[in-house]
């Protein structure tokens, strides 16, 4: 599946008196292809979080669309965006992202769980392949941060998504954890799946086939991996 | 996990100091409400009871018996107590301008005893001229309600036909009176042949004394039925002024007194009632408002895994509701238990009659007990849902940043 956006531009109004406008992303037209890693970098405040928001589906635009295949992403009611989100979209969110009051394996089965579906062999896949499999039981106050992002990319990935966003994917991680985060996406983008990654680890950049920069809420594209 | 239900569990023993507070919040509200509202309905009861009984227009009793403010409670409660005048008094009387009725009664004696668990007031009475206890007699074994034998107040334990003992002498039950929630509950009238039997039988002297007295027209209170077209009060003035050291009262002042404190009463029940529900309501309001606020990040998250604003909004409705739920139904037996044990005292606090729901009335108010908290709590809850569900993920993990 890819993702297209078309004239995309995101303001924030930052008073009660829409006087003091942001443009947290200018109007841009942005290809997210089947098959590939897609690495957006850039300063902080520069607005590559936002653009991946809206890329999601979960921060309409203040102008412009979103295809996913053709389908327009923004025009389906909550509802329905919803469940395409939780059937066909990974998020990886920045910073801690776990519901505190369930473990590691029904955080990583929450997907599953929010339309009462029972995505128990398929969590234990994930923890397995990310290395959380001893920590099943244990509750996310207990986790140290990579042990959190690990779990939080679990998850993301638990549906097997089509489309993968990643905001700071190995942050919290070390050498060997990133390495195994970064293999899984580009694996995850072997298998068909259009990935887009925000991060400023440079690591990332080997894995990407395509590279974008973020200044000012303005994208420009890098480089582009060859073939 | 496997389901919703499952995570609103789990949230809610994960907190447990919002889900115990919230759960005592409904429980106290559930409570008052309960409390409250059966409180003001056992009063309006006991006041509707009260004026009912009182058919009588005016009573008179002996003056120096009692101050101004236990003679009122007296004919409240429906017991003048061992006070006595001459009985002559109620012939002058019975003659006076304007006077349709006159009945009579006579405390002989109050005394305790095995069938009731207060002490019981002997009354004499005269069936034949009474108008006031016959419209409160419940059932009887004679077609004309109340013939010889004991006429019994709704707490005395005993059925028709059943024998009491007064002082060695056995007397049947002819007739028991319906609740009324005043001292009539806890009387046994009889009339003047059965008194006398249990004089001639008993060997107590005292009461013997008492029953002679009662033969020489000693009485403790007189009922007056006013003509229709005559002004009770002129009666009320002719008879304070005409006969000595007795007093006569209207009814209707005595009910307009209680009725004032009655409404006084109510209405500070019916204050706390609103100030409770509003005290309570408002903190869990505050306490979801700040709650889900603290709880962005999370909200944000089940977003972004697929949850629709409307599923986020049944997780927090569904914890609010369950601790409601929970609260609701332990402040109600709370209450419940409280009414149910503390009638006697409130009675006896208030100095009014208090005369408890009927069982449809009760179940009317348990339902509208356990009813309030929850449609409070799901109205906070939906309000709280409401603005976090308003929200897109990506304003909610803005926020959060």
């Amino acid at each position: 599946m890819e993702v297209r956006a078309q004239q995309i531009r995101k303001e924030y109004i930052r008073t009660s008196r829409d006087t003091n406008i942001l443009t947290a992303v200018a109007s841009c037209d942005f290809l997210i292809p089947a098959g590939q890693v897609t690495v957006i970098h850039g300063s902080s405040g520069s607005g590559k979080s936002t653009l991946l928001n809206v890329l999601a589906g979960i921060l309409h635009p203040t102008e412009g669309k979103v295809f996913y295949d053709g389908m327009d992403l923004y025009a389906k009611r909550d509802e329905k965006l919803s469940g395409f989100r939780n059937l066909h979209i990974g998020y990886v969110p920045q910073g801690r992202s776990a519901v505190s009051s369930l473990n590691v394996l029904e955080n990583v089965k929450l997907p599953y769980a929010l339309y009462e579906e029972d995505g128990s062999s398929a969590a234990l896949e994930m923890t397995e392949r990310f290395g959380i499999r001893d920590l099943c039981e244990v509750m996310p106050d207990c986790l140290s941060g990579g042990e959190l992002r690990r779990m939080a990319i679990a998850r993301a990935l638990v549906r097997k998504p089509e489309v993968i966003f990643a905001d700071e994917p190995t942050g919290d991680l070390d050498d060997e954890n990133t390495k195994t985060v970064l293999d899984s996406l580009r694996q995850l983008a072997k298998e068909g799946a259009a990935v887009l990654i925000v991060t400023h680890e440079e690591e990332a950049f080997t894995y990407a086939d395509r590279i974008f920069s973020m200044n000012a809420g303005k994208l420009s594209q890098e480089s582009c991996r060859p073939g | 996990m496997t389901n919703l239900r499952h995570l609103i569990i789990r949230n809610l023993v994960r907190r447990p100091v919002r889900s115990i507070a919230l759960c005592l919040l409904a429980a106290v509200l559930s409570a008052v409400i309960l409390a409250g509202t059966c409180t003001v309905q056992s009063l309006d009861r006991g006041f509707q009871s009260m004026e009912m009984r009182l058919g009588a227009d005016l009573m008179v009793v002996p003056y120096a018996a009692v101050s101004r403010k236990n003679f009122d409670n007296a004919i409240l409660l429906g017991n003048a107590g061992e006070f006595y005048m001459p009985g002559e008094h109620a012939d002058r009387i019975a003659g006076m301008e304007g006077v349709e009725k006159v009945s009579s009664q006579f405390c002989l004696t109050v005394a305790e005893t095995d069938y009731c668990d207060v002490p019981v007031s002997l009354m004499a009475y005269d069936p034949r001229s009474d108008f006031t206890l016959k419209p409160w007699i419940l059932e009887s074994d004679g077609e004309d309600k109340a013939g010889t034998g004991a006429v019994i107040g709704s707490r005395i334990d005993a059925k028709i036909g059943d024998s009491l003992s007064f002082f060695g002498t056995e007397v049947k039950v002819s007739a028991r009176l319906d609740r009324s929630d005043t001292d009539c509950d806890t009387a046994v009238y009889m009339d003047r042949e059965t008194i006398q039997n249990i004089a001639d039988t008993s060997g107590d002297a005292a009461f013997g004394e008492r029953v002679r007295a009662y033969d020489g027209k000693a009485v403790s209170s007189i009922m007056i039925d006013v003509k229709d077209g005559y002004d009770v009060e002129s009666v009320r003035n002719d008879i304070n002024i005409h006969i000595k050291k007795v007093r006569a009262v209207q009814s209707q002042h005595v009910l307009t007194q209680a009725a004032s404190g009655m409404g006084g009463v109510s209405g500070g029940v019916r204050t706390l009632m609103a100030a409770v529900w509003a005290v309570c309501a408002g903190v869990m309001a505050a306490v979801l408002l700040f709650e889900t606020r603290e709880r962005r990040r999370e909200f944000a998250l089940l977003r972004i895994m697929g949850a629709s604003g409307r599923r986020v909004s049944r997780i927090v409705c569904g914890e609010v509701l369950s601790v409601c739920c929970l609260g609701a139904a332990g402040g109600t037996v709370a209450g419940l238990l409280l009414v149910l044990t503390g009638t006697g005292r409130i009675e006896q606090w208030l100095s009014l009659p208090f005369l408890l729901p009927d069982t449809a009335h009760m179940i009317g108010t348990v339902l509208f007990s356990l009813l309030l908290p929850v449609v409070s709590g799901a109205a906070a809850a939906v309000f709280a849902a409401g603005r976090i569900s308003a929200k897109e993920a990506g304003i909610l993990l803005r926020e959060e940043e």
